[in-house]
């Protein structure tokens, strides 16, 4: 068995030295970043980092074409806030509160989801994400706040806080919870889970055949993916103080596809670079905001019509060939016994 | 009574004009299996369309009907040419999610585009022809909306006309049909796709002018039409012409119904959840057929 | 040969299946018992209800009519993935694999999900069942090609590669979907090799061909479909006395073009 080594599964990789020189830079980045504005825009790109990551486990990952991810963030949110507004439970309590809230939603949303066919989910996920934010514009009970939204609730209840180093403890929690995310995709990639959700998506009367029950593992990663999308609207009301129906809607979508389509969908680093980029390019837009969706329609039309499995993809195609490559050359130059033995 | 007689009539007008544009879906969808999410700008940019001729040159609103046709079925084309055939044919990617995403982004960048001339504000346009009439001393009729029925239902004719009768019309049913069948019959499926993503397109584009007078216009005229429309082609199933128009017309009932019996807030939920009932107990709408794996 | 009993209770039990296609019945009837240890053959002309047969027994399609017994139980309203934890496994007629997945990871699915697991072990990987989607990748002679991608392998090892897969959900009874077809006669005989080995294993095997040459020799008894009916059913010797089979099936050699039966 000694033939067949682990690795040829083509699960990812941990690569320590790439890893660590990300997760220093993430950590002291605000420290280097002087202005309040760019850790402001640093954090909520970590907070996006959770929701696309959340996001790619359903879409990517299952390939389940689930567009109404921006309406579970949002309960996420709404849920956390209201516990922080009408109790006086710690903020991780509340933020996992929102998780829970948002998973329930999930896994009804998934029901019909996973008796349906592609594009027959996405419409309807589609449309779930709209009639959410309609009726939270048009609540009038109050416990919503309509179109204005929730605010004025403690959060981290850091407000005593002296700006500068709130901003960056504030980052921080958000690039903890990046990397929480991260550490729980991993595992789940390179579990039955994630080997039985990839099968289901390449080939779903195959993967069935071997026995990969669509529903009960469909469901599992809808459950999954909801609960850490709705950890990232508790992290943006608590980091932001406000929740409102603009954390939905058609703009807010284009984004956060775009990102994801440029990193690349179903690969671990693929949100997270997407993100980083996006982020960048939108901050710098920031006083254009029509150009801006103009420039992200763009991109997002380019990308999936260039290059459809996205930037990270990409670049591990030519690392990978610039490494067989080398490794070639090398065996060809200095191992000639090596591969006399093998044939 | 009066309610009944009221919802009897805005039923006529709304389901006609759901049918005007959920229609062009569904051929778009039957001939490409593009789900074409631009649906929705196409609406808004033919009420623009035509509140720009009649605000620049003081013709008369019935001509601007036909340059919003003319200038959707443009853009209709556009949208092929940019979205969908650098799509066709590529091996291992997903048509129909990655046109799903193509369109969806031309929706983005036509309606900043469109925001950025025109800026957010509702722009009014007169109705086509002005007054009404009372049927009883509470139910009125407008004018206008007896013309958005008509010119809605005429439309519809002249498409099932263009369909059944004209070359052009019958190579689109042909591909709909069966795409292999119609390739070994000599016909150009490329052509047919253009023409039908400009048709689809310029049917958006006169309804976008009918409903212009009632909703104004404005960047986000097209969002609301979009979802009616995505409801409508979900209940009918995908590619039935048939279903597409007795849908129309129940959720034009429907909406019509939640919004004089209760409140126009709730109509588009209550849609939303009818369909999702229609869809857990069949999956693939009223007239599609019925799955077959016992997965 | 294995020595069959047809006193003993079949393993698989088939009683006037039919599935029809709005007006087609491309099933038509068919009765038919399979024993433990046995190797049943099934041919017919292009379009005779074998591929459809397979997809009512293995729970892709839902009968019209008729039971299927399965160890004695009825399984013609099971899903698919039921099916397979029971203990039936199949491949395709068209080469299927995971295309985005490495060989290894093909191998993997069948294995983790062969057997019936509740939903909270998904997070657990088993080093026993990475064990056996490696000796199943071994066994079909994929080792070499361990890491590379479904997708672009070619149609031999697809074939391969499904049928490794389906053993490694450790199935009692194989069903192969035209094993043989599109391959080279030298991939013919390999291929023959492995089958047989498979049979060794105690695998009972319900086979698909086209290829006479195949089918009469793996075969312990075999059946002629034709238009969704049972033309004939016997021992793979008698199949070429039968004149009904001989003018219906075989004797129509030249018109095919690919999979011609060669015996
Ligand atoms: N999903 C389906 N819908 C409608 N008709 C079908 C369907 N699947 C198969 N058929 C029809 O059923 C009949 C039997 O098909 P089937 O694929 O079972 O034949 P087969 O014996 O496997 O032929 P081949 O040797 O070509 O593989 C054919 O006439 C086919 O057209
Ligand atoms: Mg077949």
């Amino acid at each position: 068995m000694k033939s067949v080594p682990l690795r040829a599964l083509g699960w990812p990789q941990i690569k320590p030295i790439p890893l660590a020189i990300a997760g220093v830079l993430a950590a002291i980045l605000p420290m280097i970043l002087n202005s309040s504005y760019w850790v402001g825009v640093c954090t909520l790109a970590l907070i996006w980092m959770v929701l696309n990551q959340s996001w790619n486990l359903v879409l990517g990952y299952s390939g389940i074409w689930n567009f109404g991810q921006l309406a579970i963030y949002a309960i996420g949110g709404y849920a956390a806030a209201l516990v922080s507004l009408h109790t006086g439970l710690p903020w991780p309590i509340a933020l996992v509160v929102g998780g829970f809230a948002a998973t329930l939603v999930s896994l009804v949303l998934a029901i019909p989801s996973v008796r349906l066919r592609g594009i027959y989910v996405s419409l309807l996920t589609f449309g779930f994400s709209e009639v959410v934010r309609l009726l939270v514009i048009a609540d009038k009970t109050g416990i919503t706040g309509g179109t204005f939204g929730l605010s004025g609730f403690d959060g981290y209840g850091l407000q005593s806080m002296e700006p500068q180093a709130r901003y960056r403890l504030i980052y921080w929690i958000a690039l903890a919870f990046v990397i929480i995310t991260l550490v729980a995709m991993y595992f789940i990639v390179r579990s039955p889970l994630g080997t039985g959700l990839m099968a289901l998506r390449d080939n779903p009367s195959l993967a069935a055949a071997r026995g990969v029950s669509p529903i009960k593992y469909q469901l599992l990663s809808f459950g999954i993916s909801g609960f850490f999308a709705g950890i990232a609207g508790g992290l943006y009301a608590f980091t932001y103080g406000v929740v409102s129906p603009s954390l939905m809607g058609l703009g807010q979508m284009t984004l956060l596809v775009t990102m994801m389509v440029v990193g690349g969908l179903g690969t671990l680093t693929g949100p997270l670079i997407g993100t980083a980029i996006i982020t960048l390019v939108q901050a710098e837009l920031q006083n254009w905001p029509e150009i801006r969706l103009i420039l992200l329609g763009l991109v997002l039309l380019a990308i999936v019509v260039l290059m459809p499995r996205g930037v990270v993809p990409l670049l591990a195609g030519r690392m990978g060939r610039l490494n067989s490559w080398m490794s070639a050359g090398e065996s060809k130059e200095s191992k000639p016994t090596a591969t006399s033995t093998k044939t | 009574m009066n309610a009944i007689l009221q919802t009897l009539v805005s039923t006529i007008v709304q389901g006609s004009i759901l049918a005007l544009i959920s229609i062009g879906m569904t051929l778009v969808y039957g001939t490409l299996r593009v789900l074409n999410m631009a649906q929705g700008v196409m609406v808004m940019v033919g009420g623009f369309a035509a509140y720009t001729v009649v605000d620049r040159t003081g013709v008369s609103p019935w001509i601007s009907i036909a340059v919003a046709a003319a200038v959707t079925f443009l853009l209709g084309v556009l949208t092929y040419y940019m979205a969908v055939k650098p799509l066709l044919g590529r091996p291992g990617v997903d048509f129909e999610m990655t046109a799903f995403i193509t369109t969806f982004a031309v929706a983005t960048i036509v309606q900043n585009i469109i925001l950025m001339i025109y800026g957010p504000r509702q722009k009014p346009f007169d109705p086509l022809w002005p007054g009404g009439i009372n049927i009883t001393s509470e139910v009125s009729i407008t004018y206008h909306s007896m013309i958005m029925a008509v010119l809605a239902v005429g439309a519809l004719v002249a498409l099932g006309l263009f369909l059944s009768r004209s070359r052009y019309g019958l190579a689109i049913t042909a591909v709909a049909q069966n795409l292999d069948a119609a390739r070994l019959m000599g016909i150009p499926a490329r052509r047919v796709y253009v023409v039908t993503m400009g048709i689809a397109a310029a049917l958006a584009g006169i309804a976008g002018v009918l409903l212009a007078p009632l909703y104004f216009v404005y960047p986000n005229a097209g969002d609301l039409p979009l979802l009616q429309a995505l409801i409508v082609v979900i209940f009918a199933g995908l590619g039935s012409v048939k279903g597409t128009i007795y849908a129309s017309y129940i959720i034009g009932f429907l909406s019509s119904a939640v919004a004089i019996f209760w409140s126009s807030a709730f109509a588009l939920p209550v849609l939303y959840i009818v369909i999702l009932v229609v869809l857990v107990v069949r999956p693939n709408g009223i007239a599609g057929k019925p799955q077959e794996a016992r997965l | 040969m294995v020595q069959v009993s047809t006193t003993s209770t079949p393993l698989l039990r088939a009683r006037g299946v039919v599935k029809r296609y709005g007006g087609l019945a491309a099933v038509d009837g068919v009765d038919f018992d399979v024993f433990e240890g046995e190797t049943f053959g099934i041919a017919g002309p292009n379009g005779a209800g074998k591929t459809t047969l397979f997809d009512v027994v293995t729970g892709i399609t839902s009968a019209t009519d008729g039971v299927i017994e399965f160890a004695g139980e009825p399984i013609q309203d099971a899903t698919v993935h039921d099916i397979c934890h029971r203990g039936i496994s199949r491949t395709f007629q068209l080469p299927s694999v995971f295309d985005s997945q490495t060989a290894l990871a093909n191998v993997l699915v069948g294995a983790q999900f062969g057997q019936p697991r509740s939903w909270f072990t998904a997070g657990r990987t088993d080093a026993d069942m990475l064990d056996r989607a490696k000796r199943e990748l071994i066994f079909v002679g994929l080792a070499k090609k361990a890491s590379a991608l479904g997708g672009p392998l070619p149609v031999y090892d697809k074939k391969r590669l499904m049928i490794a897969s389906a053993l490694a959900t450790q199935p009692r009874m194989l069903f192969l979907d035209e094993p043989f077809g599109g391959l080279s006669p030298s991939e013919v005989d390999e291929l023959m090799v492995l089958l047989s080995k498979v049979k060794e294993r105690g695998i009972t095997i319900v086979l698909i061909e086209h290829v006479m040459r195949a089918l009469m020799a793996l075969s312990d008894r075999v059946l002629i479909m034709n238009q969704g009916k049972t033309l004939f059913q016997g021992s793979p010797a008698d199949v070429l006395r039968d004149e009904e089979v001989v003018r219906v099936y075989l004797g129509r050699r030249g018109d095919r073009e690919e999979g011609a039966p060669d015996a």
